[in-house]
């Protein structure tokens, strides 16, 4: 998805013709041969022993897909240099065997990789990269950028046997434990990670499913407990029976969302959806009441904050799971969504530049997303099925802070094909920019506002290593100021022990 | 009838609440048993025994075997049970358990029923005794097979030599006599009933496929999409070392067995298609989606490529295909249903040997289709909406309602050719578009006449009118 959406946002500028470099390996600086670049057009080529490559796809090339077993796949952006220089970094390799509290192995383990991740200034803990345990127990997660890992472990043998194992860190925590974190260098192998999955009494809840207005009674269905902490792991079940009593056991503490109904909704299917806190008391007596869904339409409006039409924008609301809605704006900037069932929804807005639905093609990037008094563009919003009073509210803007400068070293030679990487120091929020082979870079940032910069050469930061990158070199040149349209050059220069 | 006419005697009171209280130390069902490895018959050591009482709105009640793999359940309350033995190496067992009056009440042989049974499983059931103890005790006897699991394991690597890290294994087993079922190839949704099991290589290239039962298996890697960054350049290829089902060697996998299959796929030696995208709009950036159609087979490898003003297919094979090009408004995300189709081609196309780099498309705009749906009157059944499913598969059906005289018009017809359906389905006597007869050969767009689709559908409840 991602590099779908930098294919289409890459400026016609930074595409080359054709494309050749060197691929070495991160750790030992050595030549990587068989390392397999390819420039998604079914075009691709294999390094030779000297680790080169030369590639001349059909089309433009926008973006290298460079690939070995055993290395983190890295995506390059070429720029028109004589030769792409690309550093692989091997992977990490986390593995060992999980077995549950009786010494029988946990087979179909879903062993979930996880570390703090900073999002637009929001630290949080996300997923990085998980795999299954066979039937012995026997799992490894590879493919890991280096970095401090905690393992969320949950294993459907174990829990069909017993459903007290629950979903669990490893050491047999319910939240993140610092002590049993694992740490792992660039390359670095590390085996014999077992684990021992705890049973957790928890608690008990039941209740019972209200009759329906239609008097269907559904007897039989499941009813599911997921939490709301994105840290925790799977949720629980329980099933209604002849009555339309439930009984869900061993739910361990937290803050859940009962629900009852098939996932995704549909419209005409019965729903009902209860936050509830857990403690370490059983709820006892709950009584659930569904309502039919039905599908409700989200008015909105797109706002150009200069003024004047704002052109039109595809907006895009994203379930967690199925097909979206899509709306296009008027040149009004109104907008409706059809169809819109009680989900969670993302929302994702592009501007219509090529003008296949507007009279005019529109740019400008996306300011804040509020629906009544909360910003959902990083969030996304609920939706229950009641009809929705307040619009969706877009703000976007064509004006940018635009910055351009050179960076250079401290003998003041360029440094030519390096990332520039701006963070807001209020919002955390990105930008970046490259530098040509005269070391000089022009960006484009969204919002006015002070940035901390970052000069980053060869491969260094891809996305898994960023946090730590970052506030490693979090000082390394003085925080900008920004204003909006033209600032003064930019003069970086790195020092040398940085 | 003597004998039951004891039994109900002695079971009465014990049903009865006020005696439930006296005897409540007394045991009212035992079920106890014996776990064996059923290829030797010897004791299974090292199980463990799970009895979930049914319905399940009780907490299970767990136990282990001894030395001898026996196991001893007292004081349960009679009614039905999951019996679940899971044993390391070995297919965990499961089934339901009645612990309930026999009938006849003293002796009832085998009567455990399988909760988890499909056609071809040689899991072993367990066999149970049932007998009714003189103080009303009732006792369950079971003796529990278990069966050994096989796996197949090994290292999949790319012609080069170098692991072939994510491939996608794929696990076919042999089909039951009189399936009737095509000849399995990989990643074909035609066969995927005999499809078992798949596997994915990690960065290593190995793999593992477990919990076999014994029978006999043919694995291929296949090229699923996930992996498109490493799928370049080879080909789908069965164990050892074949491009098909005929000369693939079957595996013969016993009980228990670990069989070890090393995998090289085969590489792919194929000519490429390219050329200009000509017609496009200057000045906007559109990406155009193409895809090749093998036209006289059925195939798990159907090349795909995007390109804006140039486009290439690789490592084809020789054949006839058919090229389907659509050119879509930029919405940035694929997931999106409701891209909406700009331009696009149809064209025949023969890869023979030889490499052709000068197969310019000039791509044309998609088009508005009107069209009448007659359907007898007082037909009960009248179609809301028809459907034109795309053989391209490059995006979704296209779909449009039919107003109340039976004509409909549709918007944005993407290139590409066409089944047509209605909705809902009504048998369609003939279907027209000038002198084109579309129920035999089909809708294909772009067409170069301004007729309007006409078609005649049968009544279902009437049969076909004069």
């Amino acid at each position: 998805m991602k590099t779908v959406l930098l294919l289409s946002l890459l400026p016609a500028a930074l595409a080359a013709q054709s494309v050749e470099g060197d691929v070495y390996d991160a750790l030992t600086g050595a030549p990587l041969a068989g390392v397999t670049v390819n420039s998604g057009q079914n075009s691709s080529t294999r390094t030779d022993a000297s680790g080169h490559f030369h590639l001349s796809p059909p089309g433009q090339v926008y973006q290298l897909v460079v690939a070995k077993a055993g290395y983190i796949t890295t995506y390059k952006q070429p720029v028109n240099s004589p030769a792409v220089h690309i550093d692989l970094k091997p992977e990490a390799v986390i593995t060992g065997k999980i077995v549950d509290e009786d010494g029988f192995p946990a087979g179909g383990a879903h062993v979930q990789a996880m570390r703090y991740r900073t999002i637009n200034g929001r630290r949080q803990l996300m997923t990085g990269a998980w795999t299954e345990s066979d039937e012995r127990g026997e799992y490894r997660i590879d493919n890991l950028a280096a970095g401090r890992y905690y393992l969320l472990i949950f294993s459907n043998d174990a829990f069909n046997w017993d459903s007290r194992f629950v979903s669990q860190y490893l050491g047999g925590t319910i939240q993140p434990d610092d002590k049993h974190s694992i740490e792992v260098k660039m390359g670095e192998t590390r085996k014999d990670v077992d684990g021992q999955l705890a049973r957790f009494e928890g608690v008990t809840v039941t209740g019972r499913v209200e009759a329906v207005a239609n008097g269907s009674r559904p007897a039989g269905q499941a009813l599911n407990l997921t939490s709301r902490s994105p840290a925790a792991g799977r949720s629980a079940t329980g099933f209604l029976d002849r009555d339309m009593n439930f009984t869900i056991r061993h739910v361990p503490p937290g803050t859940y969302t009962l629900r009852f109904g098939s996932y995704p909704p549909k419209a005409g299917d019965l729903l009902a959806q209860v936050p509830l806190e857990v403690a370490d008391q059983d709820v006892r007596n709950l009584v659930v009441t569904p309502h039919v869904v039905q599908a409700i339409d989200l008015q909105g409006q797109v706002k150009l904050r200069e003024g004047g039409s704002p052109g039109g924008w595809y907006v895009y609301l994203r379930p967690q799971m199925g097909y979206g809605v899509s709306a296009h704006s008027e040149d009004d900037g109104s907008f409706a969504a059809k169809g819109l069932l009680p989900e969670h929804y993302a929302v994702q807005v592009t501007p219509d530049r090529s003008a296949s639905l507007s009279p005019t093609p529109s740019k400008g990037h996306v300011v804040s997303i509020t629906l009544g008094d909360l910003d959902v563009s990083d969030t996304g919003f609920d939706l229950d099925g009641t009809p929705q009073q307040k619009p969706l509210i877009i703000l976007v803007s064509n004006r940018y802070a635009l910055l351009s400068g050179t960076a250079v070293d401290a003998q003041g030679a360029p440094i030519a094909n390096a990332s520039i990487y701006f963070q807001n120091v209020q919002t955390g929020r990105p930008a970046n920019a490259a530098t040509d082979d005269k070391g000089n870079f022009r960006a484009m940032l969204d919002e006015p506002g002070d940035y901390h910069v970052f000069v980053v050469d060869r491969d260094v930061m891809d996305s898994q290593g960023q946090d730590e990158y970052l506030n490693a070199h979090l000082t390394d040149f003085p925080v900008i100021h920004a204003v909006l349209g033209d600032n003064p050059p930019l003069r970086l220069v790195r020092s040398p022990t940085r | 009838m003597r004998l039951r006419s004891v039994f109900l005697a002695l079971l009465i009171p014990v049903s009865l609440p006020g005696l439930l209280a006296q005897t409540a130390s007394a045991p009212l069902a035992v079920v106890e048993g014996d776990v064996l490895n059923a290829s030797s018959n010897a004791a299974l050591p090292g199980a463990r025994v799970k009895l979930q009482p049914l319905p399940q709105n009780e907490d299970a009640i767990y136990g282990k075997v001894d030395a001898q793999g026996h196991f001893v359940f007292r004081h349960l309350n009679p009614g039905s049970y999951q019996l679940v033995i899971d044993a390391p190496g070995f297919h965990e067992s499961r089934s339901r358990l009645d612990v309930t009056v026999p009938q006849p009440p003293r002796r009832d042989q085998g009567v455990v029923r399988a909760a988890v049974s499909y056609r071809g499983s040689q899991i072993p059931e367990p066999k149970v005794t049932r007998t009714a103890e003189d103080d009303g005790t009732i006792h369950a006897t079971v003796t529990a097979p278990m069966l050994a699991y096989s796996a197949i394991s090994g290292k999949v690597t790319d012609p080069y030599g170098a692991p072939l890290a994510g491939a996608n294994i794929e696990l076919w087993k042999t089909r039951p006599p009189n399936f009737g079922m095509a000849a399995p190839s990989p990643g074909t949704s035609t066969s995927s009933a005999m499809r078992q099991n798949n596997a994915r290589a990690d960065s290593r290239g190995q793999y593992r496929l477990t919990r076999l039962e014994p029978g006999t298996y043919w694995i291929a890697v296949s090229k699923s999409s996930l992996n498109w960054i490493w799928q370049t350049g080879y080909r789908a290829t069965y164990y050892p070392a074949a491009l098909d089902l005929s000369s693939a060697q079957a595996l013969k996998i016993e009980p228990g067995e670990e069989f070890h299959a090393d995998i090289q796929v085969l590489k792919q030696s194929g000519v490429s298609l390219s050329g200009q995208l000509l017609g496009l709009p200057a000045g906007k950036m559109l990406s155009t989606r193409m895809t090749l159609v093998p036209a006289d087979r059925e195939s798990s490898e159907v090349p795909f490529t995007q390109g804006q003003d140039r486009f290439a297919f690789t490592d084809l094979l020789p054949g006839r295909y058919t090229l389907y090009a659509v050119t879509e408004d930029d919405m940035s995300d694929p997931m999106n249903p409701h891209r909406k189709p700009l331009f696009g081609a149809v064209r025949d196309v023969e890869i023979g040997k030889q490499d052709n780099a000068g197969f310019d498309i000039t791509l044309e705009p998609a088009q508005t289709l009107h069209g009448k749906v007659e359907v007898p009157d007082g037909c009960s059944t009248v179609p809301a909406s028809i459907q034109l499913r795309r053989r391209s598969r490059l995006g979704l059906e296209v779909e449009s309602p039919i107003a109340a005289d039976g004509t409909f018009t549709i918007e944005n017809v993407p290139a590409d050719r066409f089944a047509i359906q209605l909705s809902p389905g009504l048998p369609l006597i003939s279907a027209t578009k000038g002198a084109r007869d579309v129920l035999k050969d089909g809708l294909e767009a772009p067409w170069h006449d301004d007729e309007a689709l006409k078609i005649k559908a049968s009544c279902p409840n009437r049969g076909v009118p004069r």
